[in-house]
């Protein structure tokens, strides 16, 4: 293979980054798998972190919204309901924490060596898989337990697992960027993380917010995603048509962080 | 040409318009909006400024200049790390860098992996890497480690494991920053090995050094960069004359330091009867030094100069003209260092040079750093190439049969 490369000023016009991370992809592939190695291959009982996290954070959204705050699940077992919205949820959210710091934290390879740096925030989501298999394990496993069928509704898993992984990729990528230039937004992090957790409906369903606040709810992307999980996941209730606005809201955010990213891209080894 | 490089500039912007919190940003967009975005102060500075040169196969490029003047930001722009402000570079085939050794090495992580790692991080294909991983694991040396955590392993063996990887990365094109093989010879010498290599098999190089010598040795043409710009481009004899006449000071501009300082100046120098403030004087490794020095004294007691030979910081010897101290009265004193040839190893030394008055604490004067020579790379008699350091010395080891197959001494 001829390799022929211009390098000249900045053009400023966006265009779209895939065709050059898929002529990167052993290096998308190679990153990732480093990653799953360093945060698993050293620690005393490894994968069972994996599991220990999303185990307890279970149980202590079981406490609050079955015990302490008691909501109406629609008779599904409470479990497997806060399982199958959390398995959503934890996904996104492992994607954006990760992804969000990733720029700061590979600084010394982008100083030193070129190649795209989307590959860095993306390599993220890659990662991220082990801990959503891990989710949707325990979630299998509930399933088992309580007797769950979850029918032909499955089929529309992966379309809400796309969509999931778009929107951690897209304020990842988004907070990998403006952490180049803005440090003060490795603080503005942990608080999306922290009122997103509460503004996604994870272990309550949408129908129990007043009707008025609803369209309030689904101005956060996460809110019709997570219903719609649940709704492929459990295989209970009707399908929200207001989920669907997910789909051109999470495309549009996910253009905007790319546009974002490949302006700070261009100087970004000058800022570090 | 496998490099073109034409009209290459990169500008900085200093304070309004890069500000890195929040704050600021904020404020500069509320100014900007209240006044109009035309009238903020940018102060600009020009890294690079309209370089142009040309690079066929078999040819290394060398670039010096005085640090700050623009060559880490040519190899940066070059290897795209950073973006010009203006200007294009064409590049034929595959670009390598020794000067991102071990870039992405992770200290949890075993050997092997990290190969793998920084193997596809340069731009190797995983096949690639899996064809030559026992190849590059035994130029390392570190087969015995291989599945160890690099963290486990000493510096030397990981630089040298991130150089083998490096070194078997397959490129067209080579970019060398010198600074990075400062500190270990052993390993500038594989540096040197390899850019060899890569010659004969009809590459190109640019190579950016301190190391006139190496310079000389290696390239066949040279550019002085100086703020930025390109002041010379030609042949490498030259460019040296340019670049040293460029960044050397008068004898009348070395101070002292210490509490005698004011009273002595120096007034010339010499090393080998060549002027090192004229042009860095480059010697044979087999030439004897003779050092001369020009002072104007005040009158002293008893007064002890003292010349040292530095490398890489460290002392490596010092020479008195009386270790005693003697009298001398006030006026120009000459005074000169015979050492021996054949003593001293290629590389680049520094010379300091002082005194003390008797044997009073803090009765002295000092300057390290006055000037700068080259041990030039060049094998003659009795000199083996074999060793390594900074000094040769004719020490032999021996080797006698203690016990083992075939061994007749009982």
């Amino acid at each position: 293979m001829k390799i022929f490369t211009i390098i000249k000023a900045p053009e400023r016009n966006f265009r779209w980054p895939f065709l050059e991370i898929f002529r990167y992809r052993e290096l998308l592939w190679a990153m990732a798998y480093r990653d799953y190695r360093v945060k698993y291959a050293h620690t005393g009982i490894g994968m069972v972190w994996a599991l220990l996290q999303p185990l307890l954070m279970m149980g202590l959204l079981g406490l609050a919204f079955g015990i302490v705050a008691p909501v109406d699940t629609g008779g599904v077992p409470r479990p497997l309901f806060v399982a199958a919205g959390l398995s959503a949820w934890s996904y996104c959210a492992v994607i954006i924490a990760e992804s969000g710091h990733s720029i700061l934290g590979a600084q010394q390879m982008i100083k030193k060596v070129y190649f795209p740096r989307l590959i860095i925030p993306a390599s993220k989501a890659i990662t991220a898989l082990i801990d959503l298999a891990t989710m949707l394990t325990v979630w299998g496993v509930l399933m088992v337990v309580y007797g769950h069928v979850p029918g032909w509704r499955m089929l529309w898993l992966p379309v809400f697992l796309v969509l999931t992984m778009g929107m951690g990729l897209t304020l990842g990528i988004w907070m990998s960027a403006l952490m180049v230039r803005f440090r003060d937004f490795k603080f503005v992090m942990p608080i999306i993380l922290q009122v997103g957790m509460y503004v996604t409906p994870i272990a309550y369903p949408v129908s129990v917010l007043p009707e008025s606040l609803r369209w309030l709810f689904y101005l956060n992307p996460m809110t019709g995603i997570v219903e719609g999980m649940r709704w492929c996941l459990l295989g209970e209730g009707v399908f929200d048509w207001a989920v669907l606005w997910s789909l051109p809201l999470v495309a549009i955010l996910f253009w905007g962080a790319l546009r974002y990213f490949r302006g700070v891209e261009e100087v970004m080894a000058d800022l570090l | 040409m496998l490099v073109e490089v034409s009209k290459l500039s990169k500008q900085y912007t200093l304070g309004a318009g890069m500000e890195d919190n929040l704050r600021a940003a904020l404020m500069q967009g509320i100014r900007n909006a209240w006044r109009g975005a035309g009238d903020r102060q940018k102060s600009v500075f020009w890294a690079l400024e309209d370089i142009s040169f040309s690079l066929d196969r078999g040819e290394v490029l060398g670039v010096i200049g005085s640090n700050g003047a623009g060559k880490s930001t040519l190899l940066k722009i070059l290897s795209r790390v950073t973006l010009p402000s203006s200007g294009r570079a064409l590049l034929r085939g595959r670009v390598g860098s020794l000067l991102e050794v071990g870039t992405g090495f992770h200290p949890d992580l075993s050997g092997r992996e990290n190969i793998f790692f920084n193997g596809a991080l340069l731009g190797m294909r995983q096949a690639e890497i899996r064809a030559k991983l026992d190849e590059i694991v035994a130029f390392s040396g570190v087969e015995r480690f291989i599945d160890l955590p690099v963290r486990k392993y000493s510096s030397g063996m990981y630089v040298r494991l991130a150089f083998s990887v490096a070194a078997h990365l397959e490129t067209e094109i080579l970019l060398i920053d010198e600074v990075l093989a400062v500190g270990d010879i052993a390993f500038q010498k594989k540096c040197i090995g390899k850019m060899e290599d890569v010659l004969q098999e009809g590459k190109a190089i640019v190579f950016i050094s301190h190391n006139l010598g190496l310079v000389r040795q290696l390239c066949s043409r040279a550019m002085v960069l100086e703020q930025g710009r390109n002041r010379f481009l030609g042949s490498v004899d030259d460019a040296i004359q340019v670049y040293a006449k460029a960044c050397l000071v008068k004898p009348e501009e070395v101070r002292f330091q210490g509490k005698l300082s004011d009273r002595v100046q120096v007034k010339g120098i010499r090393l080998n009867g060549r002027d090192p403030f004229v042009q860095e004087v480059l010697v044979s490794p087999g030439d004897s030094l003779r050092f001369e020095c020009w002072l104007e004294l005040d009158a002293f007691e008893r007064l002890r100069v003292d010349l040292a030979l530095f490398v890489e910081g460290m002392r490596l010897c010092t020479a008195h003209d009386y270790p005693e101290g003697a009298s001398c009265r006030a006026g120009l004193v000459k005074l000169w260092f015979d050492f021996p040839g054949g003593w001293l190893r290629p590389g680049m030394y520094f010379v300091g040079l002082g005194g003390q008055e008797g044997s009073k604490l803090g009765d002295w004067f000092w300057k390290s750093d006055v000037f700068s020579f080259v041990v030039i790379e060049e094998w003659v008699a009795g000199i083996h190439e074999v060793s390594t350091g900074c000094v040769n010395v004719s020490v032999r080891g021996r080797r006698e049969y203690v016990s083992g197959v075939g061994a007749t001494g009982e």
